[in-house]
């Protein structure tokens, strides 16, 4: 059902919007290549019955594209330490790496030198958890959400981002043993459900 | 499938407000509040995309598609999505020219959730009133795709099959 749902939301996102596009000129391009590093709280779902957290840390992120479209590589590295609140936890590193598409929805240029832009955004990547109890994890993820940049135009090409995804898991086996830590029984110990994928960085 | 629904629908629209250069808006809301739920009352937070039109002079009409999380003790006790559609109706406003407009809307409206935890999948409908607090900012330059941006402040009461609940946030809206 996650899986349906999210290509559901990518299709229509990709097809829905495709429309105002026609004819439809006066945006200020995405720049082609663009460049974003920044920090990126990634979701984890460790601790314990069905509670979620993240880890942070930089991320990087490479993208091409026309207009109003942009495909994005983008790759991110965090560490989080066994601080829960509720239950123990060893700790780690977490890694994800995918791709992502944007649509820029709406522009507003208050000056013609600069650009607040809200786009939509969908995306897939593979997470890779290494606990240091020695536990390893990978966990694909499906995601889609919004978020805005406010860029200079012109000869400045520097920008500043903020983005939010809802981060399914595609992999239904994967998150329950994420979720217990493998040591616990699935049928008693649910997924904690979607995660948030949030990105604060910088853009040129 | 309904999450997936409610964005096309969404969607649609906001495609659409954009090709018949309407008098619409498209933008995102990130919320949070307690909502009487099963029997608890949890944390809720909250992501929006929303679109709206105008109806009729300051009336406007709109639809939000929320992803909700659900926490209680700290324990997420479940996610899901939220669909609301409703009116908004300025109730006061000021215009600073060449600058800015001033506004409080109050609103109007009802949706229902689709949520998920470990006891099953519910279904639970709302009905809300609410009120906005926020300004347009004006841009100086006539090419700007959007005529206004505009950041809010919400706050809305809601009324669900066990009690009232209520939630506020933070908006930015891009209008055509």
């Amino acid at each position: 059902m996650r899986v349906a749902t999210f290509v559901t939301i990518a299709a229509v996102a990709a097809a829905g919007p495709a429309r105002a596009d026609d004819g439809d000129d006066g945006y200020a391009p995405w720049r082609s290549p663009e460049l974003g590093l920044g920090v990126v709280a990634q979701p984890i779902q460790w601790r314990g019955i069905g509670t979620q957290d993240c880890a942070f840390g930089p991320g990087i992120e490479l993208a091409f594209g026309g207009a109003r479209w942009q495909i994005v590589a983008e790759a991110a590295l965090a560490y989080t330490h066994g601080e829960t609140g509720m239950l123990a936890h060893p700790g780690g590193w977490v890694s994800r790496a995918g791709g992502a598409l944007r649509w820029l929805a709406r522009q507003y240029r208050p000056a013609d030198s600069f650009a607040a832009d809200f786009y939509l955004v969908t995306g897939v990547a593979d997470e890779r958890s290494w606990w240091a109890d020695g536990t390893r994890l990978a966990l694909p993820d499906a995601t889609v959400g919004f978020g805005l940049t406010g860029r200079a135009l012109g000869s400045h090409r520097i920008g500043l981002r903020v983005e939010v995804r809802v981060a399914f898991e595609l992999d239904d086996e994967a998150a329950a043993t994420t979720t217990c830590r493998g040591t616990c029984p699935m049928s008693t110990m649910p997924p904690a459900g979607p995660g948030l994928l949030a990105t604060w960085g910088l853009v040129w | 499938m309904k999450p997936a629904l409610a964005i096309a629908v969404l969607l649609a629209a906001a495609g659409s407000a954009r090709a018949d250069e309407g008098d619409g808006a498209l933008g995102f809301r990130i919320a949070f509040g307690q909502l009487p739920i099963g029997g608890e009352r949890p944390l809720a937070v909250s992501l929006a995309v929303g679109s709206e039109h105008e109806l009729a002079g300051k009336l406007r009409g709109f639809g939000e598609y929320e992803w909700m999380w659900l926490e209680q003790d700290r324990l997420t006790t479940g996610s899901g999505s939220r669909v609301q559609l409703g009116v908004r109706h300025v109730l006061a406003d000021h215009v600073v020219p060449k600058l800015m407009r001033l506004y409080v809307d109050g609103e109007l409206g009802g949706g229902s959730a689709l949520l998920s935890d470990p006891t099953g999948v519910h279904v639970v409908p709302d009905g809300f009133a609410g009120v906005r607090f926020g300004y347009d900012v004006i841009p100086h330059d006539a090419r700007s795709p959007a005529n206004t941006l505009q950041f809010e402040l919400s706050a809305r009461a809601l009324y669900l099959p066990h009690g009232a609940g209520w939630m506020a946030g933070v908006g930015v809206w891009w209008g055509d």
